[in-house]
């Protein structure tokens, strides 16, 4: 598991007691290196500050859920903030505000862990697929029928986030939301990027499969297999 | 009063670990905690300084323990 937090007086007890219950526990102490950690080891579950150096937890947060549905629990000082971030708008699974009991922590880990191990949630994994595409996450890479397709980083985003949500209308809001993190996407370029997208990706552009048109509300991601 | 609440947390993890016998109660545990505590006393003073509390009223905003 992974355990990110910038206050060594915290980390320190807190990693006594997860090695104590059997986990593994590896360290991360600002933002840009929870990422980093994240990417090369895949934890099965992650513990995360709000508050960090670098770029806060919310964003570390956003990073880790394009890349898979690893159970986070978020431990946070600001019980105004815990609302948005437990709610479907960032996706934490849990959180514990501070302070804390650890022995708190520990039962909240095995808690979100059980629930995983009951299928409600799925293992770190490094490709999503759906239909004939696959999509390599952390190689930034398409394929569409086994072959490669090149992607602009918006489009690969769309498609990402897309694909993590199978069978959900995403809201134009909810997909812009996902996507600009630079604020690079403008709501009226939102449907030259998906057509774009579908350009690359879909048999036939001029009737999609893939990524249908939910009018007057957003854009879907089906399977047709 | 999330910077109060991030040293109560160093404090109050610490003193429990030492209960439950999870970590030794070294020297260094206790200067740990007790330099959390000074710090939130510290952060707490100058909230008081700044915000003076109301006529009746306890500005600390800390909330009350069930």
């Amino acid at each position: 598991m992974l355990l990110v937090d910038d206050e060594p007086g915290l980390m320190d007890v807190l990693e006594q007691y997860l090695r104590d219950e059997g986990f593994g526990v590896l360290r991360a102490v600002d933002g840009p290196s929870a990422v980093e950690t994240f990417k090369r080891e895949l934890p099965v579950v992650v513990v995360l500050d709000l508050n960090l150096p670098g770029f806060p937890g919310t964003e570390v947060l956003r990073r880790i859920r394009e890349i898979c549905d690893v159970p986070i629990i978020m431990l946070t000082a600001r019980v105004a903030e815990v609302d948005r971030v437990v709610g479907l708008e960032l996706g934490a699974d849990d959180y514990v505000a501070k302070p804390f009991s650890p022995r708190e922590v520990v039962a909240r880990v095995k808690s979100v862990l059980r629930r995983t191990e009951r299928g409600e949630g799925s293992a770190p994994s490094r490709e999503k697929r759906v239909g004939a595409i696959a999509i390599d996450v952390l190689a930034h890479e398409v394929r569409v029928e086994g072959k490669l397709v090149t992607l602009t980083p918006t489009q690969f985003k769309i498609l990402d986030v897309l694909a993590s949500h199978v069978g959900q209308t995403l809201t134009r809001d909810q997909l812009l939301e996902r996507v600009t993190s630079d604020g690079d996407v403008f709501d009226r370029t939102l449907d030259r990027h998906i057509a774009n997208l579908r350009a690359r990706v879909e048999p036939n552009p001029s009737n999609p499969r893939y990524i249908v048109t939910v009018f007057g509300v957003g854009y879907k991601m089906v399977d047709p297999s | 009063m999330h910077d109060v609440r991030n040293q109560l947390a160093v404090a109050v993890a610490n003193v429990e670990a030492m209960r439950d016998g999870m970590i030794d109660p070294s020297r260094e545990r206790f200067e740990t905690v007790l330099a959390a505590l000074a710090q939130a006393d510290g952060l707490l003073h100058r909230l008081n300084v700044l915000s003076p509390p109301p006529a009746g009223g306890d500005a600390s905003g800390l909330e009350p323990r069930a």
